[in-house]
């Protein structure tokens, strides 16, 4: 229950500003496509969008999204956690009896939502630039995905525990 | 006889002499150098952060030509005019730490005088904004300037690359003028963050737009024309640009060395003086309206 009403209060704190989400959007695309004209530039002259170019695209994108996925994971608790530190309510957070691994996991349960939803959109983007992404086993990707994540939550806590030593 | 003096120079009447706004530069630079002194790991993270970002790119293009089973540097000069792929990448980067240094250090500056309410303080001050902002933008210069030949120095030692070859006068050159219509842009960019205020988000968007308009990881050759066209108005393209031709004897974006120069030394005369007045009449309405300090 604590879990749920923990991320409902970072979904409020995400809502008031709305240009971030916008910014994280544009973000994401522009980052993407920087790196698809850098591919470019080591793509021999005139290969077109063959084969090699959805190869290349798959590469970038997939790697990105693992990449977004720890990003977010990680930074997000550690930051959080830093900026309750600062404002001075992780001790009173502490006094409550809500579960410190739910308090943990719920920083991070909406943005990577959010997260979720720009992969999509990523996914769709460079496949429409490179004329479709090679899709060989996308239950198995999306299992090993979960299971990354899972473990990007580890890294995460432990990053989490180092922001509280080192301040 | 004193009372005089202290009608010519009291009351707040009176004007500081060149002195007096070259103490006020001194001062405020000598402040923030003072307050980073303290975040040692920041200035080396700043240098580190380019080799980084051009690292990515290399490995990326290095997968690329293997998928292929071609040579990276030839397809590079095939499509670049050099087969120097990793200085290509990591002057790219490194002009971009410059480039996004002086737009956050000036933005960020802004956003947290508001933040911790001493902006509206320094308004009550009896020194021209110009003058504080010249002290804040010259720190911006300095710490960018150290981040950029640490960057460059030790990313050719980790790339087994050699900068100073050819060209590095005409690159010194480019990087100078070029810091000029920075300046602008950082004024600029600085009453943009004061009108809008979500400041976080509005620098990380804005430092990959700058990273995408400068082509840090490949020739603007290969944008469209119409995106071409306009990143060539935009100063750290010509900059980067510049440089890299110099060093690497690419072609100039304007054709020749000469026409490139004259372009970018036309932005650093015009740019600042544009960037400095929108600053000064964004800051006019704010303080008509809800105040300076409001955030």
């Amino acid at each position: 229950m604590s879990f749920w009403d923990m991320s409902k209060k970072k979904i409020v704190e995400f809502s008031r500003y709305p240009v971030a989400f916008v910014a994280l959007f544009v973000q994401i695309f522009l980052i993407i496509a920087m790196f698809l004209y850098a591919a470019l530039a080591f793509t021999p002259p005139g290969a077109g969008a063959t084969a090699q170019a959805r190869q290349l695209g798959a590469t970038i994108v997939y790697g990105f999204v693992i990449g977004l996925f720890l990003s977010f994971t990680l930074w997000e608790i550690g930051f959080s956690i830093r900026e309750e530190q600062t404002r001075g309510t992780l001790e009173t957070l502490y006094l409550s009896p809500a579960s410190k691994l739910g308090s943990l996991v719920a920083r991070v349960f909406a943005i990577l939502l959010w997260v979720g939803a720009l992969s999509v959109f990523a996914v769709l983007f460079v496949g429409s630039v490179v004329g479709g992404l090679p899709i060989a086993n996308a239950a198995l990707a999306l299992v090993v995905l979960l299971f990354s994540i899972s473990g990007f939550l580890g890294l995460a806590f432990i990053f989490a525990g180092v922001t509280i030593k080192l301040k | 006889m004193a009372a005089v003096a202290v009608a010519s120079r009291g009351f707040g009447l009176g004007r500081p002499g060149w002195r007096a706004r070259l103490d006020v530069v001194r001062t405020v630079f000598l402040a923030r150098v003072r307050i980073i002194a303290r975040y040692k790991g920041a200035i080396f993270m700043e240098a580190v952060l380019p080799i980084v970002f051009a690292a990515m790119p290399v490995l990326l293009g290095t997968t690329v030509a293997s998928q292929t089973g071609t040579d990276p540097g030839a397809v590079f000069q095939a499509n670049v005019g050099t087969t120097n792929y990793k200085l290509y990448m990591l002057i790219g980067a490194s002009t971009f730490t410059v480039v996004s240094l002086m737009l956050w250090l000036i933005g960020y500056w802004v956003r947290r005088e508001q933040e911790t309410g001493t902006l509206e303080s320094l308004y009550l001050a009896p020194a021209r904004r110009i003058w504080v902002l010249a002290g804040v933008t010259s720190y911006a210069f300095v710490r960018a300037m150290i981040a950029f030949l640490i960057a460059i120095v030790l990313g050719s030692a980790i790339f087994q690359v050699n900068p100073f070859e050819q060209g590095v006068g005409l690159a010194l050159a480019f990087l100078a003028i070029g810091f000029l219509p920075l300046w602008g842009l950082a004024f600029l960019f600085g009453a943009f963050i004061m009108k809008v205020k979500e400041a976080d988000s509005i620098i990380q968007v804005l430092q990959w737009v700058l990273a995408f308009l400068m082509g840090v990881f490949y020739p603007i050759a290969l944008l469209p024309a119409y995106l071409r066209a306009a990143v060539g108005l935009f100063p750290p393209t010509v900059m980067t640009d510049g440089v890299r031709a110099s060093i690497l004897n690419l072609a100039f974006f304007y054709g020749s060395a000469y026409a490139s120069l004259a372009v970018l030394f036309a932005m650093a005369i015009v740019v600042p003086l544009l960037g400095y007045e929108v600053f000064e009449s964004t800051e006019r309405r704010l303080r008509r309206r809800e105040g300076v300090g409001q955030y």
